[in-house]
């Protein structure tokens, strides 16, 4: 009798195992990804964005053989359940802020649109660090709840009261600043992320977070920026890695060579890519700002791509289950 | 001349010589009026390049196209390059200034300072942003950029407008001038964004 109670048992718990299981997994596996392009500088010298990879004139190597490459502004939309989320939120091009040198910007709302959804449909804009071109159209989402590290902020902070002129420098001459620590955040961009906080909008989060079931924010602190932040994401083709500016190259994190280096600590880059071959198992579902090949067979992971409006491009990445495709 | 044309043409078939006879007539018509044509697209030209530079910078500017925008851009005078050089090293402590002001705020949201540090910052940005101001009015600017002069004075007035409503935050706690310490700061900062496209093209970098 006690056995067969037991056995009772057994099979119940493994069935609730199973059941359990099944259920984390499909928890695990419901998103949907795609990214969009929010503009792309053209003509940067490959050397500026990844030293390794400087043009060497008659370099018989392959990776020393490219002169200037058009990098993206790569924005991630994801789609949990009826959470629909940002991951960076691209710059704003006005008339005031026009870059020169980068084309194919569009509104993010625009791009948005294309996909199926609308602006006021987005819940939550995790930003992988506070930079202008990453932060930029937070306003334009106005029920959206902002992610973004406290040490990133407390950063800028440190920087700005840093007893030295150099290091404290927002500007350091009219070529427009470079590599100190706060050089990167406009007054524009970080009035944004104020905007944000004051009007309750804003998680100011201390390290790692999991702010939807499977889906989690990765410190990478000073990986570019003070506190800069990964989001982990699952989907159907395996768990992706957002890294913004941590990933400024796709290929970077392939071959570990340091990319976009401004504020980068060199090591704390190469854990942050350390950190996608551990959560997804290598380095295809990492998810990079500004690879070149994005959007091309050169980047499998966004080769599923269309071009959107002003000739920006989109990639879809990953679908849900019951997902309808969003691609023309 | 008229001869040595003819002969060049050779004996010719009957019937030519009346046609080709009155050519030269029909020549210096055609002449005349591509002269005409040429003469008055030389002064559309010259409209159009009168007017250019009449308009101020801003809207030179913004009248190129999206990818061009800034490459094209004719160069500052030499009275504008100094005005834009004296200026700057203002922009340089302003700029510093409203992200100082932001971070303070920051600061305060994520209880890093207390009231008391947060009325100590204000106070210093108020004079901070009144002593720009001033540093304005000891510069000249050349009559076409006295609107990008204003603008910049402008922002600088509404930045202290804003470190003045933080100091008031700091005796009576009340959110909604912080709320509106906000909303002038991000106007201020666009004034700079636009002030920046003009003299200092190429300020912000991709990061």
């Amino acid at each position: 009798m006690k056995k067969q109670v037991l056995k009772a048992l057994a099979v119940v718990g493994m069935l609730a195992a199973t059941g359990l299981s099944t259920g984390m997994a499909q928890a695990q596996t419901n998103c949907s990804v795609w990214l969009v392009e929010s503009s792309r500088f053209m003509n940067v010298p490959f050397g500026a964005f990844m030293p390794d990879r400087a043009y060497v004139p008659g370099a018989t190597n392959a990776a020393n053989s490219i002169n200037t490459v058009d990098l993206p502004v790569n924005v991630g939309v994801i789609k949990c359940g009826n959470e629909l989320m940002l991951y960076d939120a691209g710059w704003k091009q006005e008339e005031y802020l026009k870059m020169t040198g980068s084309d194919h910007w569009a509104p993010l709302p625009e791009q948005l649109k294309m996909l199926g959804f609308s602006a006021e449909q987005v819940t939550k804009i995790v930003i992988g660090h506070g930079h202008w071109d990453h932060a930029g159209q937070l306003m334009d989402f106005p029920n959206a709840v902002l992610y973004v590290q406290r040490e990133e902020l407390k950063g800028i902070e440190w920087a700005l009261n840093y007893p030295h002129p150099n290091i404290m420098a927002v500007n350091t001459d009219p070529g427009g600043c470079m590599r100190t620590p706060a050089c990167g955040y406009t007054p524009l961009t970080l009035d944004e992320i104020y905007g944000k906080v004051l009007r309750g909008q804003a998680v100011i989060v201390d390290g790692r977070m999991e702010i939807l079931p499977g889906v989690r924010i990765h410190p990478a602190f000073r990986s570019h920026t003070e506190g800069s932040q990964l989001l982990e994401v699952p989907t159907s083709i395996g768990k992706l890695v957002f890294g913004s500016d941590a990933y400024s190259s796709w290929e970077g994190i392939r071959d570990w060579m340091l990319a976009n280096p401004q504020q980068t600590d060199s090591v704390q880059q190469f854990l942050a890519y350390e950190k996608c071959y551990k959560i997804t198992g290598g380095y295809h579902n990492c998810v990079a700002a500004h690879e070149p090949l994005s959007y091309t067979e050169g980047y499998p992971l966004t080769k599923n791509s269309w071009v959107g409006p002003n000739g920006s491009r989109m990639a879809e990445i990953a679908l849900a289950p019951g997902e309808r495709s969003r691609k023309p | 001349m008229r001869a040595a044309w003819h002969n060049t043409k050779g004996g010719g078939m009957p019937g030519q010589e009346s046609h080709t006879a009155r050519l030269p007539v029909r020549v210096d018509w055609k002449i005349g009026a591509l002269a005409a044509i040429v003469v008055l697209l030389l002064a559309l030209v010259a409209l159009g390049v009168q007017r250019e530079m009449r308009m101020p910078a801003t809207a030179r500017t913004t009248a190129l196209p999206m990818t061009e925008r800034g490459v094209e851009r004719p160069a500052l005078s030499a009275a504008e390059e100094a005005y834009a050089a004296s200026l700057w090293t203002v922009h340089s402590q302003a700029k510093q200034d409203a992200v100082r002001m932001t971070s303070a705020g920051l600061a305060y949201q994520m209880k890093d300072i207390d009231t008391t540090e947060l009325r100590a910052r204000a106070d210093t940005l108020v004079t901070g942003f009144r002593q720009a101001q001033q540093r304005m009015g000891d510069l000249t600017p050349p009559p076409a950029l006295q609107p990008i002069h204003q603008r910049y004075l402008n922002a600088l007035g509404r930045y202290e407008q804003a470190a003045q409503l933080m100091l008031r935050f700091t005796s009576d706690s009340n959110n909604a001038h912080l709320l509106k310490a906000q909303e002038l700061s991000q106007l201020s900062s666009e004034d700079l964004l636009r002030v920046s496209d003009v003299l200092w093209p190429g300020e912000h970098k991709p990061n």
